[in-house]
């Protein structure tokens, strides 16, 4: 009896050590004093140990400050967490002129972190597509904090950037990005995930950075991914009818080869003289169309080939960016050297204008008479 | 020359002495941290999400810097605003601010990657720009976001790369801190298989009126001091009980060698004395007007025996005076 009370004790401790050497988001977690307040110091309300407003700003405690390419940090105080996902920073700023405005919360995903100023939709009870409820939107919505999931092997380190998988052993997903049997915002909450975690591949060196030269290769699964959540939104064919306009972008969604010679060819408006093996626009990424990660090249400036695919990241960014629907670039601004935030603009600072396209000046890199990035695959005519 | 009280040992044990622990928000048997109030003005107190904080140490005023606003506000000894301003250099993006021993304000501008510091007068006026001269080749991927001046010199970080540069006055180098080697070594004592030494970055950064510096990496649960002889020293360990460390953040050193600990976790200020023996600590999560939420930069006024702490959730900038036993 005493030793098996004593085998029952050490069956206890060997997840901890197990997640010990796990550390922070090498794949897992294992870093428990991180997040979660053993010993609470207050008598207020705790959630599983997490001594915070809410799940989100337990992640922000570390993922909140000065962004930069080796920066973890998805909020900053003035859009400078250039990370391919963006800046939930530009979902508290509110841009005004005359004749228009580009409120905050129409700038991406609003998780809710009431200790970072971050609460939920306003307008929007669910996702758009989906039946997810914005008001439990948040970190742990998309990202799974322990890791993975699933059963399977250990997790021996992260999936993030094309490390080769140890014998007997699993890597995490890309990004922690909740993987199939995933239990969204919580096990009691009962919403699951049906689709897997997407491929995708970012530098080991720049690790959260974005540019032409280093980025996000992403391989595939990413349009499917969302569907999780935006499942009515994923779709294979254009959709005009008596609703809003919808760019196909499901997991079959090929790049036709005429839209490939446009992309590798095209530098900004009016001008085709480019070539495939520095074609690459940050603005514009796609999916290469494998589901190995070793095959990735996220500092690879090469276009697309045979088997790309456009996904839901080609024109939107997965956290928030300065402009409208989250995108990549002002979607209402004919002439992108129009886009909003201006200097003009009220709520706008300067960094605002300098962030928002991730420091790139576009009048003086593309010229002013620079036209929406749609023309990147789609050339001067608009299908 | 008026001999500073606080520097003399024998006032130090009479404080000891005299010094009463209590109060629900601090533990520890080292000090007593009072509530004094909240950085305000006229209306009330002024929100704020995790400001830059900075102490004019000849006119006791403490300074705040607002990156999401481009707003500077200054705030007289007892904690009103007595002025603010926004900044009107448009060109640059500006992410630190720091106080100068004759009262100006020094803002650390990037522009393409390339740091330089704008020198202010108090009411904003702008008075020049220092450019970085005499660098040591391979400087040129140094992007620093924060600035701190004491001593004649500027202190410069590097948080992602992990490296401290010195300048005089006049923008000219004087020395570089490589800290990568150290901490990436000290995080593959800590995590055999070599995880942490992904991704470390400095949290919190600070320089003493000495030119001591102070810095934390949260992810290895670890404060740092790195004396003007280049010696590094490391102390703190992870967990959630007093004098633990969560995911530390702020850090700050007095004259006497204390050194203060922000943790946005565990939402507390800890208190440890130069042997890095830990005092105590104070604020803990709560909307009580002695707790903290989430708090970030502190910084000391050591004559005034007061401590600055920024918070998150738009709260604003707790001050505590502080007695050591």
């Amino acid at each position: 009896m005493r030793n098996m009370t004593f085998i029952s004790l050490l069956s206890l401790l060997l997840p901890v050590s197990a997640a010990t050497a796990q550390s922070f988001h090498s794949g897992g977690v294992g870093s428990c004093n991180g997040c979660h307040v053993i010993h609470s110091s207050t008598s207020g309300p705790t959630q599983v140990l997490l001594q915070a407003s809410d799940p989100s700003s337990i992640c922000l405690n570390c993922h909140a400050g000065s962004g930069g390419s080796n920066s973890i940090s998805v909020l900053s105080q003035d859009g400078s967490a250039l990370s391919p996902g963006g800046d939930f920073y530009w979902l508290t700023r509110n841009y005004s002129w005359t004749g228009g405005q580009s409120p905050g919360y129409r700038h991406g995903h609003n998780v809710a972190a009431l200790d970072y100023n971050l609460s939920s939709d306003p307008v929007r009870i669910k996702a758009p597509g989906g039946s997810y409820p914005s008001a439990r939107l948040g970190c742990t919505s998309c990202h799974d904090p322990h890791g993975r999931s699933a059963s399977g092997p250990a997790l021996a380190g992260s999936g993030s950037y094309g490390d080769v998988t140890p014998p007997g052993a699993a890597l995490g997903t890309y990004r922690l990005l909740g993987d199939v049997g995933y239990e969204a915002g919580g096990s009691s909450f009962g919403y699951s995930f049906n689709q897997p975690a997407p491929v995708a591949r970012q530098s080991s060196t720049a690790r959260y950075g974005e540019n032409d030269a280093s980025h996000v290769d992403y391989g595939s699964g990413m349009s499917a991914w969302c569907g999780n959540c935006h499942a009515g939104l994923v779709n294979n064919n254009h959709m005009t009818g008596s609703s809003s306009f919808r760019h196909p972008s499901d997991a079959n969604q090929l790049l036709t080869p005429a839209v490939i010679d446009i992309y590798n060819a095209y530098v900004k408006s009016n001008d085709l003289s480019g070539a495939i093996d520095s074609a690459y626009l940050q603005f514009v990424p796609f999916e290469r169309g494998v589901s190995d990660a070793s095959q990735l090249d996220p500092v690879s400036r090469r276009g697309p080939g045979a088997g790309a695919k456009v996904m839901c990241l080609s024109c939107h960014r997965a956290h928030a960016s300065a402009f409208g629907h989250s995108g990549r670039w002002d979607f209402t601004a004919e002439l992108l050297a129009d886009s909003h935030p201006a200097p003009a603009d009220s709520g706008a600072t300067s960094n605002d204008v300098i962030n928002s396209y991730y420091g790139r000046d576009i009048s003086m890199e593309f010229g002013t008479n620079q036209g929406q990035f749609c023309e990147k695959c789609h050339g001067g005519q608009l299908p | 020359m008026k001999k500073n009280a606080w520097n003399h040992p024998y006032c130090l044990t009479l404080f000891s002495l005299a010094a009463v622990l209590y109060g629900a928000g601090t533990a520890g048997a080292g000090i007593k941290a009072d509530f004094q109030y909240m950085l305000s003005d006229f209306s009330g107190p002024i929100p704020s999400q995790w400001a830059r904080l900075d102490v004019d140490r000849h006119f006791r005023e403490i300074y705040t810097f607002k990156r999401g606003e481009r707003q500077v506000q200054i705030f007289n000894e007892n904690g009103m605003e007595i002025f603010a301003f926004e900044l009107q250099d448009n060109a640059a993006m500006v992410t630190d601010m720091t106080v100068g021993d004759d009262g100006s304000i020094y803002l650390l501008a990037n522009r393409g990657g390339t740091p330089a510091i704008i020198t202010l007068d108090y009411r904003g006026e702008p008075q020049g720009r220092i450019e970085l001269s005499g660098l040591p080749p391979a400087m040129d991927a140094f992007h620093s976001d924060r600035l701190v001046h004491r001593n004649n010199s500027f202190y410069l970080l590097d948080s992602t790369s992990l490296r401290i540069m010195e300048v005089n006055d006049s923008g000219t180098f004087k020395t570089l801190h490589r800290l990568g080697v150290q901490l990436q070594n000290m995080a593959a004592e800590q995590d055999r298989e070599r995880k942490r030494t992904q991704g470390l970055e400095i949290g919190g950064f600070a320089v003493d009126d000495q030119g001591v510096i102070y810095f934390t990496v949260p992810v290895l649960f670890a404060a740092f001091r790195l004396n003007q002889a280049g010696i590094l020293e490391s102390f703190g360990r992870s967990g959630s009980g007093p004098g633990k460390f969560g995911v530390v953040s702020g850090i700050a050193g007095d004259e006497h060698g204390n050194i203060y600990v922000s943790d946005r976790l565990r939402s507390v200020v800890m208190v440890f004395d130069h042997n890095f023996e830990f005092l105590g600590e104070f604020g803990y999560r709560g909307h009580g007007e002695g707790n903290l939420i989430v708090p970030d930069d502190i910084a000391v006024d050591g004559k005034a025996g007061k401590i600055y702490v920024a918070q998150a959730a738009n709260r604003g900038v707790s001050v505590f005076r502080l007695v050591f036993q």
